[in-house]
């Protein structure tokens, strides 16, 4: 058995060894290409993004032979898409001409179909990104795709495609957005002037949690105040990642009830709702919470009583001199926070 | 009397079965490794981190650093922490006990100024003297934290109570850190589903000097390359990313503060912190993941010298056998799940104690040659074995690197590659192996 | 005007010289803040424009180096995807003279440029 391996494993340090010698060489063979295609692609790119608007475009000769090779074609669609998500305006139509003419949109087609996952993803980002409208059913399809980077690729592309209607994916999504897609989705929205949301209510309902959460950061990025009482609702909802971005949509779209809304929930959340509650009160500015506020300082932990307290503060301008004469305030830990606040202000005020 | 005839042959067996499992699973682990790491590859030409470095829904990270007498270098290390690519980012300095004028250094060039901060000690931690933050608004991101000196562990634990960051890091003294390496480290807890995620970690790698490179510092460069191409993303499939020796991680600060923080009295806080953590999750039947990015996110500066390797290691031999007198009751406890039935074992029979496997291994074929019951020339075609399957370890890792990273490796640079590769079980194998017993020794005598 | 580009992107950085070439600009390139200071040391621009995100030294980094050093004698433009307020504040703080967030317009760039030529004028 042992000589068997012996065997085995010098054969392979051999191979190995003219294998890492091939790749090698290789891998100098292909930088000295690329070195070559960068030169001619940031040229013609360059040439197609700073041309005159009466110019009509067509490719130069030695491009017509270079597009047969497919690896040229990868080469520059990569590169076509950095200078599409780096440059704005004018640039951005005749980079997407110039997409066409290298027939990249044909290589996409194909590719949104391919078995291996990172290309199939690449493709979808395209469709996105050169914005290939006749593409919207296939994109649409893989938004629900088991491979999340796929899913997102293709989400965002269906976004860019067709603004706030690309949102629909929402109906249909049953794997969960995590926080960074959801990042990733806001900043692609952001993009877009604002339109009318048609299915908030529906997504509000959604059997995946993650899309209620999303849906109400939709809420409070464009200020939807005609959604503040299922806002509410959401706040007693079994989640507690769902009730705490019901606070603090909440509190992009408040009213005068809102205080007194949170407050009928804080007792039984969790910590962190708690703070996210506290934060919310802060910018309220509404005095008639403080009462409350001085009775939780008696039974919280001392992190809530740092917040606590720094709330008061913010609420009220006075709020130390209240502080100061409730019970307790001379002795440890509560003197310690008054202390601390008061000095964080003055340094405020310098 | 056969069995007492029959035991070398015995012994033997076992030996070859023990290289030929041992094989096969580091076989295994490398193919799994490589698969991950090409797919970690792919699917990094779709992440925008810019996405993320320009996103206020970033998480908070709290960075803290401890230092002692470094008026010569913290200023530096401060200038490159406030220009990371993060923006939700603070900054905690602890200066533990400083006899010398980093703290006056520090005052003077961020226009600090003392303040009152109640700290809430959810970690036991000592007494801090004064806290300072900058009245210049571009530097709002730093604390600076004078405090009497104590062991490190005390001194981070006194951090992580005043961090307010979601997430906490802490930095070593000659560790620097790359621009972007807490953005990709804090890709993963914003990427957590079902799994919670409570820490994320990349490889640290020694600063080299290309130019006046040794042939020590080529082998360790080697073993950085295999750990980082042909194990820890194996590992991360199954979940299992155990002792983390040299990684630079960034952990969940509230899971850090349920178990207790930093422990003083053990030398690798880092992979103490880990452990508890992860006992944690297991014993609140909660699922989890450590997250391993693949990329080289910080490096060490220190000299690359005999005497230097031969130290940190018998340091990290101490350290294991710390960790593993309190973890003992993780070692084949169902309880732990994958972690106590098949990471923790792995690693305790084909890691740890390789160096006693080798060495008895050694001297009993010594034994037997000697007293003539095997041939010299099985002994040596058992150690040429040996010798081969350790440098084709190398060479796949070599051919993985020279294959993924699409570098230039000019061939010179491949050469020496293959002869650190070949030098390294004569030059290195026999370090460890010293550094393995002076640990062991060190330990026991401690006790 | 003698313009220095500092850009990590091969990309931004070959059409932002071909563009200021087409303004009659005269144009110097630098892959990273590092390289950049070397050039500066070599021939002082008149205009410095840089990103932020960048290896070795982080834009901001150089913009403080460059206003240490040569003050108002050279003027710099921060073209950047991290747009976020804390960092266009910091930007200004060291001591930029322009903040462009990224996806930008060439043409936008270029209008924004002859200001600074003209004031120079």
């Amino acid at each position: 058995m042992l000589q068997l391996l012996f065997y085995i494993t010098v054969y392979t340090s051999i191979v190995l060894l003219l294998m890492m010698f091939f790749f090698s060489y290789l891998n100098k063979v292909k930088k000295q290409k690329y070195s070559v295609w960068e030169k001619e692609s940031n040229e013609l790119i360059n040439t197609f993004i700073f041309i005159d608007n009466n110019t009509v475009l067509e490719l130069p000769d030695d491009i017509h032979t270079l597009k047969k090779n497919p690896f040229f074609r990868t080469f520059i669609s990569q590169k076509i898409i950095t200078a599409v998500k780096n440059f704005s305006g004018e640039t951005t139509r005749n980079l997407k001409q110039l997409y066409l003419l290298l027939e990249l949109d044909k290589d996409t087609l194909h590719d949104t179909k391919h078995v291996l996952g990172h290309l199939k993803t690449r493709a979808i980002r395209n469709v996105g990104v050169m914005n290939l409208k006749n593409f919207e059913e296939i994109v649409f399809e893989n938004t629900n795709h088991k491979n999340d980077l796929i899913r997102i690729e293709a989400q965002v592309a269906l976004i860019r495609l067709t603004g706030f209607k690309g949102l629909k994916f929402l109906n249909i999504i049953t794997y969960p957005i995590s926080e960074w897609y959801q990042i990733v989705l806001l900043r692609e929205l952001k993009t877009l002037d604002p339109e009318k949301f048609k299915g908030i209510k529906i997504w509000l309902k959604s059997f995946n949690k993650s899309v209620i959460v999303f849906t109400l950061k939709l809420i409070a990025n464009y200020h939807l105040f005609e959604f503040y009482p299922d806002t509410v609702k959401l706040l007693h909802h079994k989640n507690h990642k769902i009730r705490l971005q019901a606070i603090r949509t909440l509190a992009k779209i408040f009213n005068k009830n809102t205080p007194k809304e949170l407050l009928s929930i804080f007792e039984n959340e969790t910590t962190e709702n708690k703070i996210a509650i506290l934060k919310e009160l802060s910018s309220f500015k509404e005095q008639s919470t403080i009462p409350y506020l001085i009775e939780l300082l008696k039974q919280e932990t001392p992190t809530l009583q740092i917040v606590i307290i720094k709330t008061i503060a913010k609420i009220d301008t006075e709020g130390i001199l209240l502080l100061e004469k409730i019970p307790n305030a001379h002795t440890p830990p509560l003197n310690n926070i008054i202390l601390q606040l008061k000095e964080e202000q003055a340094y405020e005020l310098d | 009397m056969n069995w007492i005839n029959n035991t070398p042959f015995f012994i033997l067996q076992l030996i070859g079965f023990y290289i030929v499992l041992s094989v096969i699973i580091h076989v295994c682990i490398a193919i799994t490794s490589i698969l991950k790491n090409q797919i970690y590859l792919n699917r990094k030409e779709f992440t925008d981190y810019n996405t993320l470095a320009s996103s206020s829904n970033a998480p908070n990270i709290s960075v803290i650093k401890v230092i002692y007498n470094q008026e010569n270098t913290i200023l530096q290390s401060v200038k490159l922490l406030l220009l990371s690519h993060y923006n939700n980012l603070e900054i905690i300095i602890i200066n533990n006990g400083s006899t010398d004028n980093s703290l006056q250094n520090l005052i003077k060039t961020y226009n600090l100024k003392p303040i009152n901060v109640y700290i809430n000690k959810e970690i036991d931690s000592g007494p801090v003297k004064t806290i300072y933050k900058s009245t210049n608004p571009i530097y709002k991101k730093l604390i600076i934290v004078d405090k009497p000196i104590s062991n490190n562990a005390d001194s981070l634990n006194t951090g992580i109570n005043i961090a307010s960051g979601k997430y906490i890091t802490h930095i070593n003294t000659n560790y620097v850190i790359k621009q972007d390496a807490i953005l990709k480290l804090s890709k993963p807890f914003l990427k957590e589903t079902t799994q919670k995620v409570i820490a994320s970690g990349s490889v640290i790698k020694y600063a080299e000097n290309k130019k006046s490179a040794t042939i020590l510092s080529r082998i360790i460069s080697l073993k950085h390359t295999r750990i980082l191409l042909l194990e820890y993303m194996a590992w991360t499939k199954v979940n299992e990313l155990l002792f983390t020796p040299g990684l630079f991680m960034i952990f969940d600060r509230e899971i850090a503060i349920k178990c207790k923080g930093y422990t003083p009295n053990t030398s690798s806080l880092d992979m103490e912190l880990t452990m508890r953590m992860r006992q944690y999750m297991e014993e609140h039947k909660t699922a989890y993941t450590i997250s391993f990015i693949p990329d080289i996110l910080c490096w060490k500066k220190e000299e690359i010298n005999f005497k230097n390797i031969l130290t940190k290691k018998s340091n990290w031999t101490l350290k294991k056998l710390e960790s593993l007198k309190s973890n003992k009751k993780i070692i084949f406890n169902r309880k732990y799940g994958t972690l106590g039935l098949v990471s923790y074992p792995y690693w305790f029979l084909f890691k740890f104690l390789t160096p006693i496997v080798k060495v008895i291994t050694f001297i009993y074929l010594l034994v037997l040659g000697s007293t003539k019951q095997i041939s010299w020339l099985s002994i040596i075609s058992l150690g040429v074995l040996l010798y081969s399957l350790k440098i084709t370890y190398s060479f796949i890792a070599i051919l993985t690197k020279i294959i993924t990273q699409h570098k230039n490796n000019q061939n010179n640079s491949v050469v020496k590659q293959i002869v650190a590769a070949i030098l390294e079980p004569i030059i290195f194998t026999p370090i460890v192996i010293f550094s393995f017993f002076k640990g062991s020794l060190q330990y026991f005598t401690k006790k | 005007m003698k313009i220095l580009v500092a850009e990590d992107d091969n990309l931004i950085r070959s059409a932002l010289e071909f563009r200021l070439k087409k303004d009659n600009h005269d144009v110097t390139l630098a892959i990273d803040g590092k390289d950049a200071l070397k050039k500066i040391d070599e021939q002082i621009p008149d205009l410095v424009i840089t990103d932020i995100m960048m290896p070795h030294i982080s834009g901001l980094e150089l913009v403080g180096l460059i206003k240490e050093k040569y003050q108002n004698q050279i003027k710099i433009i921060v073209l950047t995807t991290m747009g976020q307020e804390d960092v266009v504040l910091e930007a200004f703080g060291l001591g930029a003279d322009d903040f462009i967030p990224k996806p930008f317009s060439p043409n936008e760039l270029s209008v924004r440029i002859k200001r600074f030529a003209i004031k120079k004028i």
